[in-house]
């Protein structure tokens, strides 16, 4: 199985309740969160790399997509999912943008911004029915991608994802 | 809105409206119009002078408008018309608004649905209805083109105690 794939069992397997009675604990709630969105952000990054560089030589696709950065995904991300998009993204899709890629984008910077919460926000309480949300919507963005992936809109997402700062030039 | 403070600095509380001494208050927000409606409110604590209309999209992050009660409204605005429309669903039993920044330092509202939690795990589709209900949310709060970026959460309605 893939690393986002893994990624997702895992966050399924640590918002389930424990092995012993009782609700899952907050530190299993929380790495949940914070595991659905690696997936998502594995499966992603994975593919804008993929498009953006050559397999080889040897480490260069890894070393790009090192160079990803969550802030500047979360921005394309919500660019896209605006109503209506932001100017930079309707400049290259000149028609509708796909349900299922308004989806992923929608899911990502959901997805985001909560796994800041779980990871730094003491002060906010994650339950189970929020976090079977969670999962659930990452769950959504795995299918919704592999709908969409190979189109046109869905590789200018990538891109954007990418080099979304670097677009105003 | 342009502001007289910076000119009346030492002559008490300012206002985004010209020409009144008071402090600033939401009065009415309409969500079927995009719109917040704004008074000034007196020392004596009443509402004075004309009804000032601001476009939802018009509200600046830490302006005078941007208050916690203005969101509070807007919330319970859009909530009413769901309702009215029949998009309320029956397992949301409340929510929570709050406003703060989000992961990147956006200025952000935060709109919490409190649903009401079963004793045993909830069903995908179950859980998919909940999450239906959140993008539902979201995309009517994204159409006000809010400057401060809206963010759905989920989350289990508790008995007050």
């Amino acid at each position: 199985m893939s690393l986002p794939k893994d990624l997702l069992e895992q966050a399924r397997l640590l918002a389930q309740p424990g092995t012993g009675r009782g609700r899952p604990r907050q530190a299993s709630l929380r790495r949940a969160v914070s595991t659905a969105y690696y997936a998502v952000f594995h499966l992603l990054s994975a593919d804008a790399t993929a498009q953006a560089s050559p397999a080889g030589p040897t480490g260069l696709r890894k070393r790009v997509q090192r160079s990803l950065q969550h802030t500047t995904m979360k921005t394309a991300a919500y660019a896209l999912q605006s109503n209506p998009p932001h100017p930079r993204i309707l400049a290259l899709i000149s028609g509708a943008i796909p349900t299922p890629l308004l989806s992923v984008a929608r899911g990502f910077v959901r997805l985001q911004d909560e796994r800041h919460n779980a990871d730094y926000d003491l002060a906010d309480h994650f339950d189970r029915s929020r976090v079977q949300g969670l999962i659930r919507e990452a769950e959504r963005v795995f299918r919704d991608w592999n709908t969409v992936r190979n189109t046109d809109e869905a590789r200018i997402f990538l891109a954007a994802l990418m080099f979304w700062n670097l677009w105003s030039k | 809105m342009a502001s007289n403070r910076a000119v009346l600095q030492d002559r008490g509380p300012q206002v985004s409206v010209p020409s009144h001494f008071g402090n600033l208050e939401v009065v009415r927000v309409d969500v079927t119009n995009w719109e917040a409606e704004f008074q000034v409110r007196a020392a004596d604590g009443s509402l004075v002078g004309p009804k000032f209309p601001t476009r939802l999209s018009m509200i600046r992050p830490n302006s005078e408008e941007d208050t916690k009660e203005l969101w509070k409204l807007l919330v319970d605005d859009l909530f009413r018309v769901l309702k009215q429309d029949g998009e309320l669903p029956e397992f949301v039993k409340d929510y929570e608004v709050s406003i703060d920044e989000d992961s990147t330092g956006e200025p952000a509202l935060y709109v919490k649905i409190l649903i009401k939690p079963g004793r045993v795990e909830a069903d995908n589709a179950t859980v998919d209805r909940w999450n239906d209900f959140v993008h539902l949310v979201q995309d009517r709060l994204m159409r006000f083109r809010l400057a401060r970026l809206p963010y759905v959460q989920l989350g289990e309605w508790r008995r007050k105690r």
